[in-house]
């Protein structure tokens, strides 16, 4: 990654435009030629410093329920915790971290009760307590890393 | 639901997976639905403006940006100022996200910082601490990354449910 690319990212990590050539639109405000924004995000995605480019969608305007849910996992058993938790395809981000409870993960689902029955699901497969936190209040989502 | 027809929910399932990096993006996916990209980008803007799309953007794996550091850090914050400091710490740009979670224990305010490093975090909390006077928190920093994705709301030719 050198400067440009970090231009380029600064940019479209806050917002990608929503226009005909938004490549162009990003092109024109970093004085590049086009092809080349394209060309550097391009391998920017190969190497897989981007993600992915797309919306992000809020879930409660949709009317879906989303939660924060946490457990205590002795050391040995983080495997199967990992194995029975990443199995549902409503687990979008999970992590080990460091403290207690240790392991953190969020459900997004269209309704609560599905989201309750996997808790509970994984309470009895797991044999541990989950502790399930939806977010009563949203004060800020904002995911942007300052790359110069 | 009001809020989105069928063919908004055929641009959403489209736009919850990846943008192509071509000249035209939206053109192409505009001409999978069948629909003119005019069309498809009002449409996109019209989501946004709803609150239903919060942003189109790139999504960058942070570990490879550069910000390999992570911590989530819940703060006992008494309810009486809880709105007032919330919002003071969700002007810390090193703050990406800020929510009030009930049931945990003395600390309903939940927060994740990023930075490049641990040492650039631990001071990010310092700031915060001193900023809001609340020295009682705790820290979970990210050990290990064992999943994430991006919700799938919508599969090829679902409807979402109905309320």
């Amino acid at each position: 990654m050198d400067s440009i690319d970090k231009k380029i990212l600064n940019l479209v990590n806050t917002a990608f435009p929503i226009q005909q050539r938004p490549y162009l639109h990003v092109a024109r405000k970093l004085d590049l030629p086009e092809d080349e924004v394209i060309r550097r995000m391009d391998a920017l995605k190969q190497e897989g410093v981007i993600r992915r480019i797309g919306a992000i969608i809020d879930p409660k305007r949709l009317g879906w329920y989303s939660t924060l849910c946490a457990a205590e996992i002795p050391q040995d058993k983080i495997e199967d915790y990992v194995r029975a938790v990443n199995a549902y395809q409503e687990v979008t981000h999970n992590y080990l971290r460091q403290g207690s409870p240790n392991c953190w993960f969020t459900l997004i689902t269209p309704e609560s009760k599905r989201a309750e029955e996997i808790i509970s699901e994984l309470r009895t497969a797991l044999g541990v307590d989950i502790q399930n936190l939806p977010a009563r209040r949203t004060f800020k989502i904002r995911v942007h890393f300052d790359l110069e | 639901m009001d809020l989105v027809d069928t063919i908004d929910i055929k641009i959403l399932s489209l736009l919850q997976g990846d943008l192509p990096i071509t000249r035209r993006p939206y053109y192409r996916l505009a001409l999978q639905i069948g629909i003119p990209e005019e069309e498809f980008l009002e449409r996109i803007v019209r989501l946004k403006e709803e609150g239903v799309i919060r942003e189109v953007k790139v999504v960058l794996k942070h570990q490879r940006a550069g910000f390999s550091s992570g911590a989530m850090v819940a703060w006992a914050v008494p309810d009486a100022s809880l709105d007032e400091i919330a919002e003071r710490i969700a002007l810390n740009a090193m703050v990406s996200h800020c929510y009030e979670r009930p049931g945990f224990g003395n600390y309903p305010l939940f927060t994740m910082i990023h930075g490049r490093t641990d040492t650039e975090v631990d001071a990010v909390i310092q700031e915060i601490a001193s900023d809001t006077g609340i020295h009682d928190y705790r820290v979970y920093r990210t050990l290990r990354e064992f999943k994430k994705t991006s919700a799938k709301y919508f599969s090829e030719g679902q409807r979402i449910h109905d309320k």
